[in-house]
């Protein structure tokens, strides 16, 4: 009986025992659960803030890079590798681009523009500071090819017009009037198309074609809205001397040499346009001016 | 015509001008004639015009595809192909001819070892040892570098082949004991009459001095280096010859290049510092050095007198050409150096020669500034009779065409020609302005290959170009121009000639380390006559004489010139371009005496030799193309 009853008791207690348990179990791990969620949600929103303030702070820190990077892009280099060395950040790139340019660290400024176009392809300026890189390496066949590749790669139209424009110019420092017209009948904008045409560029690529005329009338237009520009006074020269108007030309390169004597090119010109105007002794002083000037550069080279 | 009979004529001709010829025809001798249907090669396919305007369009839109899917490399080059022209038939016809394609220049290039030395390249003479009418052929044959601290540098020997037939050779470098000096590593074959026999002799030059092998007509040189006086050392380059003091006897310029050993560049460990590849040193590392002026004194001999040579600025010469530049009577001497500004040299009344490059408006680019100049061609591109020069330059250097305004007086006109451009991506060494074509105007053809192996800006290997002259502006037509053209090439010495003496002129190309190309012309079915000048006085060919002829309305001018190319000897006899419904044509000379001399009535498609004294003695008003008004007026 007693067992029996100890039974039936154990039975009935087991009952709600057993009833109970797993409320308290369903509710234990649904505390955890809640729990665990609000831990999860703590330290989402902890790394969010965390981030987000590390990013303000990287933002600030690429302004401030930024803002110094003319004046002191030795610092600004230091600044932009702290917020970023592994070369995911195209932002940075083209900023350390620039300051490793301007310290005349012309490899590493490389890198970095490459790097930059690499993650960046639809950007014209990563390509056009890549480019310009290498140029002042003087290393014009690779900056062409880099524009080139630019101009394929860059979405915008305007954009691509922009790297042409700037294609041309690197074309004319070859003297590579072929390829510098294929640019400019292929110009997608009228803006940029225009603003070519009214470029010193232009009279230049006219130059080029044996257009000394029209090369003269484009370079007047330029002069008319750009008066003071000593450039397009010795390309109106130069032109001026291709047309045998030797007393005009002498008269352009005198100016420019009167505000740069050490201009050796303009020196070399008045040379060539006073041996025209058969004042050989002036030539051949400025002549000498201008060999001077060369051997002299040549030692700085060295 | 036997070597006797053809030297037999010439004394016999010589002699009777002592006894009073003048008005004679006689001494106007046809060498070879041939039939007018020359055989050709089959053409090559239609290349596309250019007219089709979506042809550039399209591989312009190619090369910009190819630039961005690579990395960039120095390598890399678009190829400007805008310009190209229409063109019926390949321009030449590039040859295999045994046994000369047993024959690789030498440059001794070792891995792991870079030098200046192997940078230079080595050059071809064409020349009619034999004097049967046909040109044969000189390669120089470079050097090798060994393990000897005593002599690390030693010669490799040029190879000899003589012509048995047209287009024919054999080779003849051993029994005609031409086997270059072993202590020379050679660059450069000028062949010259220095002795005045009549037989073509040879100077070789190169690093260690410069090789006198005098021809001795009987089918062998002889060795007269040491005898002659010529021995000098140095790093010699180019060289090229004549009567420079008018004398009667044939001088000798020698270029030079710079002071090199090859311990100091090894210690200068050169290349690329940032990738740390390396290569030959640039020569502006090593000290120029002086130029060698050598006098004959008529008995064999010569005698340095280099200080005639006033402003002789030590440069790093790598060509040089004779001709009277100022058109005063007298020989003047252009060289172009490599690494600073070229010399031009003109005869003064002192008897010195001024260097005057500067004031000429030679001595380097557009705006003066100094180039790395090779190679020298002159003709009269524009077709005012004025003698015009062009040299080949260093990559991302124009190439420079400079035209004579007046005597001694020159304008850059790359740019105004149409050249613009066109050298600029290219190391240039080897050329020639040349009537390719047949149309009365000369063409251009070029030979590049960069001097670095892997550090340079552009490829090693690198394309020539050819332009055709339209009246005085260039058309690049280099995708018409055969074979050669359509690959790339380290490309140096270069020689022009008739080698087979069809009337249209071929070239022959020494690249490094590899079989030279010959090139023959495919371009002409124009009528044509081929002259050699004889002077009684001084050098043959007259350098300084000139010879004009009346084609396509327009007096043509011809000079006689040495030295163009780049470290070789092209062909010296003149071939024409003349009417196509003439049977004959009269050429005026005007010979370095001053005199000129009018020939009448030579027939075309024959070689003629022209021997000063008798022709038909002409004042200067009465030159061929009075001629041809007067008897229009008739």
């Amino acid at each position: 009986m007693s067992k029996s009853v100890t039974q039936k008791a154990s039975k009935t207690s087991t009952k709600p025992q057993r009833s109970a348990r797993p409320t308290i179990a369903f509710q234990a791990k649904s505390v955890r659960l809640i729990l665990l969620f609000s831990l999860l949600t703590a330290v989402v929103c902890i790394w969010w803030l965390i981030q987000n303030s590390f990013q303000g702070s990287n933002r600030q820190m690429i302004e401030q890079a930024m803002q110094v990077l003319k004046s002191r892009p030795e610092l600004a280099e230091q600044m932009l590798m702290l917020v970023d060395n592994t070369g995911s950040n195209p932002e940075v790139l083209g900023g350390l681009a620039e300051a490793q340019f301007q310290q005349a660290k012309f490899a590493e400024a490389e890198e970095s523009a490459r790097k930059w176009t690499m993650l960046s392809r639809a950007n014209a300026l990563a390509w056009e500071k890549l480019a310009a890189i290498q140029r002042t390496q003087n290393r014009i066949v690779r900056a062409q090819e880099t524009l080139e590749a630019g101009i394929v790669l860059v979405t915008d139209a305007r954009e691509r017009d922009l790297l042409r424009a700037q294609l041309i110019e690197y074309y004319l420092l070859a003297d590579d009037r072929h390829k510098a017209h294929w640019l400019n009948e292929n110009f997608e904008t009228d803006t940029v198309r225009d603003a070519f045409h009214e470029s010193m560029n232009y009279a230049q690529l006219l130059r080029l074609d044996g257009k000394f005329a029209e090369a003269y009338v484009a370079i007047q237009g330029y002069l008319a809205r750009n008066k003071e520009s000593m450039p397009a006074i010795m390309l109106r020269g130069v032109i001026l001397l291709d047309q045998q108007h030797y007393q005009l030309a002498a008269d352009d390169l005198a100016a420019v040499i009167a505000d740069s004597p050490n201009n050796k090119e303009a020196q070399y010109k008045l040379a060539m346009a006073l041996r025209g105007l058969n004042r050989l002794d002036e030539a051949t002083n400025h002549l000498n001016i201008s060999r001077q000037l060369t051997n002299q550069l040549e030692k700085e080279t060295k | 015509m036997s070597v006797i009979q053809r030297t037999r004529l010439i004394g016999d001709a010589l002699r009777s001008e002592d006894s009073g010829g003048e008005g004679r025809v006689r001494e106007i001798i046809p060498i070879v004639s041939l039939p007018k249907s020359l055989s050709v090669g089959p053409s090559l396919p239609r290349c596309p015009s250019s007219r089709n305007s979506k042809t550039p369009a399209i591989v312009y839109l190619i090369a910009l595809l190819s630039a961005c899917t690579r990395t960039p490399q120095p390598e890399t080059a678009i190829e400007p192909r805008i310009n190209a022209v229409p063109i019926e038939q390949a321009w030449f016809e590039s040859q295999s001819i045994e046994p000369i394609q047993g024959f690789v220049y030498s440059t001794g290039h070792q891995p792991n070892r870079y030098t200046l030395l192997e940078t230079v390249g080595g050059g071809v003479a064409l020349f009619d040892a034999n004097l049967d009418g046909v040109l044969d052929l000189y390669f120089v044959g470079g050097g090798r570098f060994v393990n000897d601290s005593q002599q690390p540098i030693a010669g490799v020997p040029g190879k000899f082949y003589l012509s048995k037939s047209l287009r024919g050779y054999i080779e003849r470098t051993a029994s005609a004991r031409i086997e270059s000096n072993a202590a020379i590593y050679s660059h450069g074959a000028h062949a010259w009459d220095y002795d005045q026999d009549g037989f073509p002799d040879l100077v070789v030059t190169g690093y260690g001095g410069q090789s006198l092998y005098r021809n001795l007509g009987d089918g062998t040189f002889e060795d007269r280096s040491s005898a002659a006086g010529l021995d000098a050392f140095g790093w010699s380059t180019a060289a090229t010859s004549g009567d420079f003091n008018a004398d009667g006897f044939p001088d000798l310029y020698v270029a030079r290049y710079c002071k090199w050993s090859i311990e100091e560049e090894a210690n200068k460990r050169c290349g690329d510092q940032d990738s740390g590849m390396r290569d030959s040193c640039p020569p502006q590392m090593f000290a120029p050095e002086s130029d060698l002026l050598f006098f004959s004194k008529g008995d064999g001999t010569f005698l340095d007198e280099s200080d005639k040579l006033r402003g002789n600025d030590a440069g790093r010469g790598l060509g040089v050409l004779a001709a009277d530049l100022n058109a005063d009577g007298h020989t003047d001497i252009y060289v172009a150096n490599d690494a600073g500004p070229n010399q031009l040299y003109l005869h003064t009344d002192a008897d010195r020669w001024d260097d005057e490059a500067l004031l000429a408006g030679v001595s380097g680019n557009e705006f003066g500034i100094p180039e790395g100049s090779m190679g020298i061609a002159s003709a009269d591109v524009n077709g005012d009779s004025q003698l015009d020069l062009f040299v080949t330059n260093f990559e991302l250097e124009n190439n420079s065409l400079y035209l004579g305004s007046a005597p001694g007086i020159f304008q850059h006109a790359t740019v105004s020609s149409g050249l613009g451009g066109a050298g600029f991506q290219y190391v240039g060494f080897g050329t020639a302005l040349a009537d390719f074509d047949a149309d009365g105007w000369q063409d251009l053809l070029v030979i590049n290959g960069n001097v670095f192996y892997q550090t340079g800006q552009t490829a090693y290997l690198q394309p020539p170009l050819l332009y055709k002259n339209n009246r005085g502006r260039f058309m690049d037509v280099k995708t018409s121009g055969g074979d050669f053209f359509r690959s790339t090439h380290a490309g140096r010495g270069l020689a022009i000639g008739d080698l087979d003496n069809d009337g249209t002129l071929d070239f022959v190309a020494v690249d490094q380390e590899k079989s030279p190309t010959i090139g023959f012309g495919k371009r002409s079915n124009a009528n044509w006559v081929r002259v050699e000048l004889i002077c009684r006085w001084g050098s043959n060919p007259p350098i300084g004489g000139l010879l004009e002829h009346q084609f396509d309305s327009r007096t043509i001018t011809r000079w006689c010139t040495s030295g163009d190319g780049y470290l070789s000897t092209s062909d010296q006899r003149i071939v024409l371009t003349v009417e196509k419904d003439t049977k004959t044509v009269d050429l005026t000379v005007k010979w370095p005496s001053g005199k000129r001399e009018l020939y009448a009535s030579l027939p075309v498609r024959t070689s003629n030799i022209l021997i000063e004294g008798h022709g038909v003695q002409v004042r200067h008003a009465e030159s061929i193309e009075d001629k041809h008004k007067t008897t229009a007026v008739r």
